[in-house]
């Protein structure tokens, strides 16, 4: 007798069930989101976030949220999925292996608040999204999916987060790159990336960056380090070439005389900050 | 789609009458029965029989209703309740349960006990869970198993397959059927083979299971029908 591919008759039934795109509702009583929480987005069928951690600058919140589903037979890869039982709702939730930025508005408007896990979990869970890859079947397609689904969320939170900072009119401190290097990277692999996104935002390990295209002047790169770097010595790669090295004055770089591409998803995502020692 | 909306708000309210709730609740039933019969195995089935009794179906929409009520705000909200939307709901239900390792139901719902369910507690504290029923585990792997399996039928030709199959029973020191091609030959085809599988299988090989539960699926599931893929080029 056949065997039966049930993750197949699940994507075909979650398919059935779910949109194009992510309808939301607002919730009835508005928690303010705070780190370890486990909450539930109202939407049709839910997701869950568990918000990892919290990236604070004076007044603004944003979380770095671990995505979960009630789809278990889509999202379990293997034993190592972590599985988490809300017996009070009689519902059984699983990490996926990816997580998104939210703002705290976001939070507080449409995800309502169910509990807390510790902070052990919490590591189990950023270190499963961290490790676990996503397969080439159809879960994978759907953790795909849902990565997309999310992703104006994202960047959304990303970009409200960037405009809050730029309120506080912190003066730049502006870099020219080097036109050597900008040719190289017209000419590297950089140059084909493809235009999947429309803002480029990224949120790097411990920074924020975000490329706008200035008419005349050509696209200019803003990066937003961490207060606590302040007035240390640090150094700014991509890949191997050094962008700034030195004393930080002042928590928001600016990077002009970059290199022409159709989308910077890929060149922003090889910038490294560290402290130098 | 008939939309169950109308009769989950008046549960919600507690404004259904006996005979529209036992009405709600052959629905619920059927969903079960359903969600069963698509989505577990009959094995599965038959366990929750044996821990619940032959009213498990019973139980079971008792449980979904109980999750209504205590998700009262979010399905509210809901502009429509379709059949699909239950029965998603209803499969969850199954998963929980089945990872709870039939322990008693944690609690017990039935019509009178609606009004009690109103408050949720916003404290809960939730776990990873660090030990979870084989049963539960189990079903999740061979579910994955059988979709690999159906990958690698979509996506591989005869020829590959039959070169697969050489390869698990040289690896378990078994006789391969029949081959026509030399042992060089087929040693070319399984490199050329290799990096198709390594893109079908994922880095990961299905971590955490085990490569004999692999092959052992392999072979029953394609290698012993081999000749059912003749007709395949």
């Amino acid at each position: 007798m056949k065997k039966p591919d049930r993750i197949k008759k699940q994507w075909e039934l979650y398919q059935s069930l779910r949109g194009k795109e992510l309808i939301i509702y607002p919730v009835s009583q508005k928690i303010p989101p705070k780190v370890n929480e486990l909450r539930e987005l109202c939407s049709f069928p839910p997701i869950y976030f568990a918000l990892a951690e919290e990236i604070s600058f004076y007044q603004e919140k944003l979380f770095k949220a671990i995505v979960l589903t009630e789809e278990i037979t889509l999202g379990w890869l293997d034993s190592q999925t972590p599985v988490i039982r809300l017996p009070h709702l009689r519902t059984i939730i699983i990490a996926l292996p990816f997580w998104v930025y939210l703002d705290e508005n976001f939070l507080l408007n449409h995800t309502d608040r169910l509990g807390v896990l510790n902070d052990n979990d919490i590591c189990r869970l950023v270190d499963y999204a961290e490790r676990a890859k996503i397969p080439q079947d159809i879960r994978g397609e759907y953790v795909r999916f849902l990565m997309k689904l999310l992703a104006p969320y994202n960047t959304e939170s990303i970009l409200t987060y960037l405009e809050k900072l730029e309120e506080y009119q912190f003066a730049p401190s502006v870099f020219t790159i080097p036109d050597d290097l900008k040719t190289y990277y017209e000419n590297s692999h950089f140059a084909y990336a493809k235009a999947a996104s429309s803002k480029n935002v990224h949120k790097g390990k411990n920074f924020f960056a975000i490329v706008e295209k200035i008419p005349e002047v050509g696209p200019k790169i803003t990066l937003y380090l961490p207060q606590d770097y302040l007035g240390k010595k640090i150094i700014i790669k991509h890949e191997n070439n050094v962008l700034f090295e030195g004393t930080l004055e002042t928590i928001k770089l600016e990077f002009t005389n970059l290199p022409e591409l159709a989308d910077y998803t890929s060149w922003l995502e090889a910038i490294n900050v560290e402290i130098s020692i | 789609m008939y939309d169950h909306k109308p009769n989950i708000e008046r549960i919600i309210r507690n404004e259904i009458t006996s005979e529209e709730y036992q009405k709600f609740l052959n629905i619920l039933k059927r969903i079960f029965r359903r969600a069963f019969k698509a989505h577990f195995t009959s094995d599965i089935e038959k366990l929750f029989h044996k821990f619940y009794g032959p009213d498990y179906l019973e139980v079971l929409a008792s449980e979904l209703i109980f999750r209504i009520v205590s998700k009262k705000d979010s399905f509210l909200k809901l502009p429509y309740i379709n059949e699909k939307y239950l029965l998603s709901t209803a499969i969850n239900i199954i998963y929980f349960l089945l990872s709870s390792g039939f322990k008693v139901v944690e609690r017990e719902v039935n019509f009178d006990d609606l009004n009690l369910a109103q408050e949720e507690d916003k404290e809960q504290e939730f776990n990873v869970e660090s030990l979870l029923p084989p049963v539960f585990v189990n079903f999740l792997e061979d579910s994955a198993l059988s979709h690999l399996i159906m990958s690698l039928k979509k996506r591989l030709t005869k020829k590959e397959l039959e070169t697969l199959c050489w390869y698990i029973y040289k690896a378990y020191k078994q006789n391969p059927k029949d081959v026509k091609a030399s042992a060089d030959a087929i040693y070319k085809r399984w490199e050329r083979l290799k990096p198709k599988l390594r893109e079908i299988f994922g880095e990961e090989v299905l971590e955490g299971t085990s490569a004999d539960k692999l092959f052992y699926v392999i072979k029953s599931e394609i290698c012993e029908k081999l000749d059912l893929f003749k007709s395949r080029k």
